[in-house]
């Protein structure tokens, strides 16, 4: 009932704004550390708004979560070019191709489980333990990584 | 190699994560598809970051230089694979470039690329020019590698010379051969008197006109030509300093110029670096001790030190006798004055060009600096007469001025004003 009052389109309004600003500062700053925790609270914003909204499916997340991203990188890749080092075309191009085919990559997968999610193949216990299994092996792999680095 | 990773690498985990368990905690599938950006790139860059195996060297063209030339520095890479390479030649300052520094290349499986460097000689010096600084990185950034490349490669920059109409001649010579005329007589080319015949002259020296003229032989008196004992003396206690210009840098360029020309005459030189750190050359002659000269002023910095100095801690044969002493000072260290004094005193043929530090000060804004800066102008002009009342010819060189100006007015300065023998 809370997500749904008022309060709460304000509440999204104000992080999606606290997340621009912040992201602002970021990029004002110099600081790529900062930037992910600023589309971060974009994100929260948006995910707010989600359950605002209702239980209804939003298939334009994957859309958005490349264009968070995409704002991230963009933002980061700013930030590295704040020295204005010259730059060969080869090297520009290769980040942009990177860039490119991952947030391809991202909307394929993103497409894919909002589509999977819409398909009707069933529901119950198993599906929620798969899901958890999944979830769970990719904060284990990410934790892993985090700790690998 | 160090290696860093970007900040956004664990944050983007930490979003896909937090993404995820909110996604199964919500039932929302929004939030999987959130997550999956950022969780493809936390899989992604360490799964195709490699650190990259770059191998090269820093070259110069040549080891020595002119101030205001340039030298070609380069830069050569050899990777088997790097996306990104960003490459800084380190430089000291006094050395600068016009080209790109730093760049930023891709390099290709077993690519090699030399990156040229043109490196313009500021200011004279000893220098070492690198390591080349390198900075790889994978396609997306995330993670950077940090080496240096190369070790440093010696650059010597020789100050320039500035062309001298004339040279200061001392006021005795030396006993062997050069090209001053010395005021002894002997043989020699120049004509210097008549005289009557002394038993053992040589019948060429017979002038045969006053001969005729007096009835009786005379013969003629010529002087020898000898070379000089040159010392240059430099005050390396002080350096007045506004900039990139400063009395130490005069010092040194008006240093080489007057070594250069005294020993093109074939006359001996030498070096008293007067100064924190002492250091001598003992006098010779020839272009080997040019370089040697040379050498040592480039490695004449002003070192800090309040110990108590005078000439007496120089050895003997640093001061030859009737040497002609050069002092190249800003008169700016209590401790020069007394020192150059004690030369005079001990009978060394001492002329003081005094660097002026004056261009470098700012004159102040205020009253009370404007006073003080007064002051210190008179403290110097009574410093100067007090030389002057010791025989010493002491000459103002101004910034900007050619070295010949103070060095014509020293030997006017000579021509009225010989010094008293003891």
């Amino acid at each position: 009932m809370l997500a749904r009052s008022e309060e709460a389109i304000a509440a999204t309004v104000a992080l999606a704004l606290v997340g621009a600003l912040f992201l602002v500062w970021a990029l004002v700053r110099a600081s790529v550390a900062m930037v992910p925790w600023a589309v971060g609270l974009l994100a929260v914003g948006y995910v707010v708004a989600l359950v605002v909204h209702g239980r209804h499916l939003d298939e334009a997340a994957p859309l958005v979560a490349v264009g968070l991203f995409l704002c991230a990188e963009l933002a980061s890749w700013s930030i590295d070019e704040r020295f204005a080092i010259p730059t060969e075309r080869a090297v520009m191009l290769a980040r942009t191709f990177a860039l490119g085919a991952l947030a391809f990559a991202s909307l394929a997968v993103g497409a894919l489980a909002v589509g999977l999610s819409a398909a009707p193949i069933g529901s119950g216990l198993a599906w929620t333990v798969l899901g958890a299994a999944s979830v769970v092996g990719i904060v284990g792999a990410a934790v892993v990584l985090a700790r690998r680095t | 190699m160090t290696r860093h990773l970007s900040p956004r690498l664990p944050a983007y985990a930490a979003i896909a994560a937090a993404a995820l368990l909110g996604g199964l905690a919500l039932g929302r599938v929004e939030l999987v598809a959130l997550a999956a950006p950022f969780a493809l790139a936390a899989v992604a860059a360490p799964a195709f970051a490699r650190p990259p195996k770059i191998r090269g060297r820093v070259a110069l063209d040549r080891e020595r230089a002119l101030e205001s030339e340039t030298v070609a520095a380069a830069i050569e890479l050899t990777a088997d694979a790097a996306e990104r390479v960003d490459v800084m030649l380190e430089l000291p300052a006094g050395l600068a470039t016009e080209s790109r520094n730093p760049r930023a290349v891709a390099l290709g499986p077993d690519d090699t690329r030399t990156i040229d460097v043109p490196l313009r000689c500021d200011r004279w010096g000893a220098y070492l020019v690198g390591p080349a600084l390198l900075r790889a990185r994978d396609r997306l950034g995330f993670y950077a590698w940090e080496m240096r490349l190369g070790g440093s490669t010696p650059l010597r920059v020789y100050p320039t010379v500035e062309a001298l109409h004339a040279l200061l001649p001392p006021l005795e010579t030396q006993v062997f051969v050069g090209n001053q005329v010395s005021r002894t007589k002997g043989d020699g080319i120049e004509f210097a008197d008549i005289r009557a015949w002394a038993a053992g002259d040589r019948p060429r020296r017979v002038n045969w006109r006053a001969t005729a003229r007096r009835g009786e032989l005379w013969v003629n008196e010529r002087h020898p030509e000898r070379n000089t004992d040159v010392v240059l003396f430099l005050d390396t206690f002080t350096d007045a300093r506004l900039g990139r210009r400063g009395t130490l840098d005069l010092t040194v360029r008006a240093a080489t110029s007057l070594a250069h020309r005294y020993l093109q005459r074939k006359d001996r030189v030498g070096l008293v670096s007067f100064g924190g750190f002492l250091s001598w050359l003992l006098p010779t002659s020839g272009t080997r001790q040019l370089y040697r000269i040379v050498d040592s002023l480039l490695q004449m910095d002003i070192v800090l030190s309040f110990a108590a100095r005078g000439v007496d801690v120089l050895p003997p044969r640093s001061l030859p006798p009737k040497a002609l002493v050069l002092a190249l000072t800003p008169l700016l260290d209590p401790r020069t004055p007394p020192a150059l004094l004690d030369l005079r005193a001990r009978g060394f043929d001492l002329v003081v060009v005094e660097v002026s530090p004056v261009p470098f000060v700012d004159e102040g804004s205020d009253e009370l600096e404007q006073l003080s800066y007064r002051l210190w102008r008179l403290s110097r002009e009574a410093m100067r007469a007090r030389y002057q009342q010791a025989g010493i010819p002491v000459v103002e060189w101004l910034d900007g001025v050619p070295l010949n100006v103070p060095l014509e007015e020293v030997a006017r300065f000579r021509r009225y004003a010989r010094p008293a023998r003891a």
